[in-house]
């Protein structure tokens, strides 16, 4: 090996010499909402920090990630893992994509790592439920996406990789708890009751967000969707219509637990009266 | 519910688990390209069967050597690439003609909507191999050969090869998309296809990529059809038809050697 190079002037193609040039590409073109850096004692371990767009309901949240890539890099797609709690992926599990290392057969070596994370995004934005997604409200995900900014200060990689978006961090924090000190109270219990209210608006946001097609980007959304060439789209679809159901179940939850139990009380009595007819029969005899 | 996915999730991991032990012990086993054997060394994997028997004693009257290239469903491009660039180094004009067009392939490619950063790399990996084999070199032919077949040992040059042919291949289906959507099964679009079955690494190649891919280098390959069919005999087929055929490939159910004609 050690004579190729020599003869050639240029080493053997590695994951590592690909991985040098994708960094360099990245500081060069930086991509929107994400930023992502290579742990600096090994560049096959990325590091990567999205950042909520707006019309979104990860709005506001930030949230870490890695990326672990093969040896065998680009010849094989890297594993996906989602480190901060967001309401769409589980935490420290790998995830499924077809830009992921569950699909082999649909890894394209002319993927880099922008086009991982742009993928990975659109794919975050989209609800199609694959392996290691997880259901959540549009409220939940934004208690999540407030809850991220503590939580990513707590990881020490990330603090040391992103120096610029923890400052970012720091000085939302401090603004939300200047903001906080004033009315925390009434904002917390109001917010409660307008839970339904903001939860529907937030839902029509997302809705825009499905439609749009998510972000500008070079994955074609087919490609970025799980689930290879077995229909995506109508997925995509039908995740977008059991989550709206959701909401809607949700909603009537409590009317149907009033009826559920009315239902019990008079079924309750009628077998009391049963009972008491019996009985007064039993007597007479 | 939660318990059933999880071991559905496991069940996954398995798989892929046993996958990558399959293709390690493969890839431990067998060389990317093997050295030049002689063609009745075919004999001892069918244990005198006779239909095989005949048909490589047929096959052998025209054949005297075989290379067999590792079977992991790239098989075809590393063959091709191998066999080509092995003709091209005893042929001073041919060489000089093929390595201009793999210059402008590039631009061509990007034109079509690959993306230029990727495709940069790939497209460099693959002319550097071609000027390491470039038949000028002062060592004489033999020297050259053996680089040749060093390269196509080394898993990151022989890999960012077929890459790069898988591109070339994917971008002649999509330029000539109207032409080829005939030959594809099923309701697949030219599009899905090229993401599908061409692009991604250690995906089989049928007669579509082989077309393709010889057209648009304008490399003849001639086939030996060595299979359980009728007759004593192997049938051969040229692609593109009609052309002289500068690459000999042998294909057994599911894979590609190179063979050397006499």
């Amino acid at each position: 090996m050690s004579s190729s190079s020599a003869s050639g002037g240029r080493k053997q193609p590695t994951a590592v010499s690909r991985m040098k040039q994708d960094y360099m590409r990245l500081k060069r073109d930086p991509l929107p909402y994400i930023t992502a850096e290579p742990l600096p004692n090994n560049i096959l371990e990325w590091h990567y920090c999205v950042k909520g767009p707006e019309d979104s309901p990860y709005y506001g949240g930030y949230y870490h990630g890695t990326l672990l890539f093969p040896r065998e890099f680009p010849f094989k797609p890297p594993s996906i893992y989602m480190l901060t709690p967001n309401g769409r992926f589980k935490t420290n599990t790998r995830l499924c994509l077809s830009i992921s290392d569950f699909h082999p057969d649909t890894w394209n070596p002319t993927w880099c790592v922008g086009t991982i994370l742009t993928g990975l995004l659109s794919f975050m934005l989209e609800s199609t439920p694959t392996l290691g997604s997880i259901e959540s409200s549009n409220y939940d995900k934004q208690v999540f996406a407030q809850k991220s900014l503590a939580f990513n200060l707590r990881n020490t990689n990330f603090c040391e990789l992103f120096p610029e978006v923890v400052d970012e961090i720091k000085l939302r924090l401090q603004g939300t708890q200047a903001a906080a000190a004033g009315g925390v109270a009434s904002t917390s219990s109001g917010a409660k009751r307008s839970n339904g209210l903001a939860n529907g608006a937030a839902l029509a946001a997302a809705d825009g967000n499905l439609a749009g097609g998510g972000l500008a980007n070079p994955l074609n959304a087919g490609d970025a969707i799980d689930g290879g060439a077995a229909g995506p789209s109508d997925l995509a679809g039908g995740g977008g219509a059991s989550a709206l159901q959701n909401s809607a179940r949700n909603s009537y939850l409590n009317w149907q637990s009033v009826y559920s139990n009315l239902v019990i009380i008079i079924c309750f009595a009628i077998f009391a009266l049963i009972v008491n007819y019996v009985i007064k029969n039993l007597n007479q005899e | 519910m939660e318990s059933f996915k999880q071991t559905d999730g496991n069940r996954d991991e398995l798989i892929i688990q046993q996958q990558r032990d399959i293709e390690k012990e493969i890839s431990d086993t067998t060389p990317l390209v093997s050295e030049q054997l002689p063609l009745t060394c075919l004999w001892a994997e069918y244990n005198g069967d006779e239909i095989f028997t005949a048909k490589i004693q047929d096959l052998s009257k025209k054949y005297k050597f075989i290379r067999r290239t590792r079977p992991d469903g790239n098989c075809f491009f590393r063959a091709f690439a191998y066999s080509y660039l092995e003709y091209l180094i005893s042929n001073s004009s041919a060489y000089q003609e093929f390595r201009k067009l793999a210059e402008e392939s590039k631009e061509k490619l990007v034109q079509l909507g690959f993306p230029s950063f990727t495709l940069e790399d790939f497209h460099e990996t693959f002319m550097e191999v071609i000027k390491r084999v470039s038949p000028d070199n002062p060592g004489g032919l033999s020297q050259v050969q053996s680089e040749l077949h060093k390269i196509f040992n080394e898993q990151g040059y022989s890999d960012y090869v077929v890459v790069y042919l898988r591109l070339i291949t994917s971008g002649k289906l999509q330029e000539e998309a109207d032409f080829y959507q005939n030959f594809i099964e099923g309701d697949l679009t030219i599009e899905t296809f090229r993401h599908l079955e061409v692009e991604p690494m250690y995906k089989e190649s049928d007669h579509i990529h082989i077309i393709a891919l010889c057209t648009a280098l304008g490399a003849g390959v001639r086939v030996e059809y060595l299979d359980r069919g009728e007759g004593g005999t192997v049938k051969a087929h040229d692609f593109p038809e009609g052309t002289e055929p500068r690459i000999y490939l042998i294909y057994r159910p599911g894979h590609y050697d190179i063979l050397y004609p006499n």
